[in-house]
């Protein structure tokens, strides 16, 4: 399967920030989450690949074209939104969605009205009067209606209220269907990330700390509770992430083969209490903060 | 590097810019006029009617510059732009085109509407060189600040730039009129164009011609857009 997305051995400098090597792929049709932190990398990851930055070394293919060399006819085919866009403000959105129609043939108007309906949108309003709920949706209307191969959106769903965030959340769902668009998408909100997502990145500090499927990655970390242990700092164990104690009772992250720790726990003499699943979020925490490179 | 221009994308960028800044111009050129309307009036309102017309111009410009270029960085549009099939160079092309385009349009017909004064009004034509040097240099201040604003994409240093030539105006009429071969035929009935004169204008065209060549080089550099 071609990949939508390369990244290879990618460096680039800042004097306050540095990407370091970073290494990712994402297959045609898959829909990666690029999760971390306020200045982990994902704008800069995100802009490297509207060929919006040279790095200072390694290649970014995108769609099977080099960047930033052939970023005319890549941009051409991607949709890309970021939390720091604004539109015209004494423009109306029909007046953008003239202009994106303009410039993209693949514009479905169709579609746009459709989107106009869902997201309750008013297309003759000039664009300073929208709440941020709306300037979202409106840019997520034009990107959406010219029908891209690939969908880079940054931030989509920040500062949205539940509502608005349910709207966009299942608009995106809605075109995820086609199998051959691909979709990338930074978000603080880890929840938008484990519903939408079929791949998953985590960023730190200008790192790629992982990048896996989904359901492989949720189902490798477990929350193990238990006691009789009596120093869980001491504790020396394959896949442990992080282990704090409180009293007798002791809360042990593993981030790969939860099985064979319970084995060698129960072969310490530890009485498990519980062995658990972990959200994303939770995951997403002990990951960042053990600064896990698995 | 793909060095082909995107046209077809330059000329949508190019008139998207018109149709922004259409008030403004409309605005700047019926001061440029209402100020023209003065000139023919009488001693004072010639002096009143001339610094109305050098503030409408330098006014469109500076107007021009912080709206379409300082702005788009300030108010978050310029990623809007760059999400679009377009390079960098294109970019900086199509501003070219659309920004030089609406300051040229309404500084040569204001120009062109002074010299016609000066025509058919007792005004003597011995003013024009002076006129045309003062025009052109305004038309340099604009073409500076652009490049400016394009190189360091920054508030500050263009509106620092703007202030700076535009300061300049007063010193460059008092050292051109310091020219006897300028100054000796402004009150003569026909233009005089001496080789100070021209001089002047040639200097100020190379200096346009470097301005805008520089941003070229320096947005050709960048490694950082965004």
């Amino acid at each position: 399967m071609q990949n939508a997305i390369e990244f290879q051995n990618v460096c680039k400098r800042y004097p306050e920030f540095y990407l370091d090597n970073l290494s990712l792929q994402l297959p045609q049709g898959q829909i990666m989450g690029l999760v971390g932190v306020n200045g982990a990398g994902k704008s800069t990851t995100m802009r490297l690949l509207m060929g919006l930055i040279q790095p200072d070394s390694g290649s970014v293919s995108v769609l099977g074209c080099k960047l930033p060399a052939q970023q005319v006819a890549v941009k051409a085919q991607i949709g890309y939104a970021s939390d720091d866009m604004r539109m015209y403000k004494n423009e109306t959105l029909r007046w953008h969605m003239g202009f994106i129609q303009s410039v993209y043939g693949n514009w479905d108007s169709r579609y746009a009205e459709h989107l106009l309906t869902v997201f309750d949108l008013k297309a003759d309003q000039k664009t300073k009067g929208f709440s941020h709920g709306q300037r979202v949706k409106a840019g997520l209307l034009l990107v959406l209606a010219r029908r891209p191969k690939l969908v880079v959106l940054d931030e989509p769903t920040t500062g949205l209220d539940p509502v608005a965030r349910e709207e966009v959340l299942t608009e995106l769902a809605e075109i995820l269907r086609n199998e051959e668009r691909s979709v990338l998408f930074s978000s603080h909100n880890t929840q938008d990330v484990e519903q939408l997502s079929d791949t998953i990145s985590f960023l730190h500090k200008g790192k790629l700390l992982d990048s896996q499927d989904k359901e492989i990655y949720l189902d490798r970390w477990r929350r193990v509770l238990c006691t009789g242990i009596s120093n869980a700092a001491a504790l020396s164990l394959p896949g442990l992430v992080r282990a704090k104690q409180n009293g007798s009772l002791c809360e042990l992250v593993f981030n790969r083969n939860p099985e064979h720790a319970v084995a060698r726990l129960n072969e310490l003499g530890a009485q498990i209490s519980s062995v658990e699943p972990m959200s994303l979020e939770k995951i997403f925490v002990a990951a960042v903060k053990s600064g896990v490179h698995v | 590097m793909n060095h082909g221009l995107n046209t077809p994308l330059i000329k949508i960028l190019i008139a998207k810019d018109w149709h922004i800044q259409r008030k403004n111009i409309a605005i700047y050129m019926v001061g440029g006029l209402l100020a023209l309307s003065f000139i023919s009036g009488g001693e004072w309102q010639f002096f009143m009617g001339t610094t109305l017309l050098i503030s409408a111009l330098i006014g469109l410009g500076n107007h021009q510059i912080t709206s379409s270029i300082v702005n788009e960085r300030k108010e978050h549009t310029l990623p809007f732009i760059m999400s679009l099939p377009v390079t960098p160079m294109d970019y900086l092309v199509a501003k070219l085109i659309a920004n030089m385009s609406l300051f040229i349009v309404p500084w040569l017909i204001v120009c062109a509407a002074t010299l016609v004064v000066f025509w058919i009004t007792p005004i003597p034509n011995g003013f024009i060189p002076l006129t045309v040097i003062i025009g052109v240099y305004l038309f340099l201040c604009y073409c500076v600040s652009w490049s400016v604003g394009m190189i360091s994409e920054s508030e500050a240093v263009v509106i620092f730039t703007m202030v700076f030539t535009n300061c300049l105006i007063g010193p460059i009429m008092y050292t051109v009129t310091r020219f006897s071969s300028i100054s000796s035929h402004i009150a003569a009935a026909e233009a005089v164009w001496s080789i100070e004169a021209v001089g002047a204008i040639v200097i100020q065209a190379v200096i346009i011609l470097l301005a805008l060549a520089s941003a070229f080089y320096w947005q050709a550099r960048k490694k950082t857009f965004l």
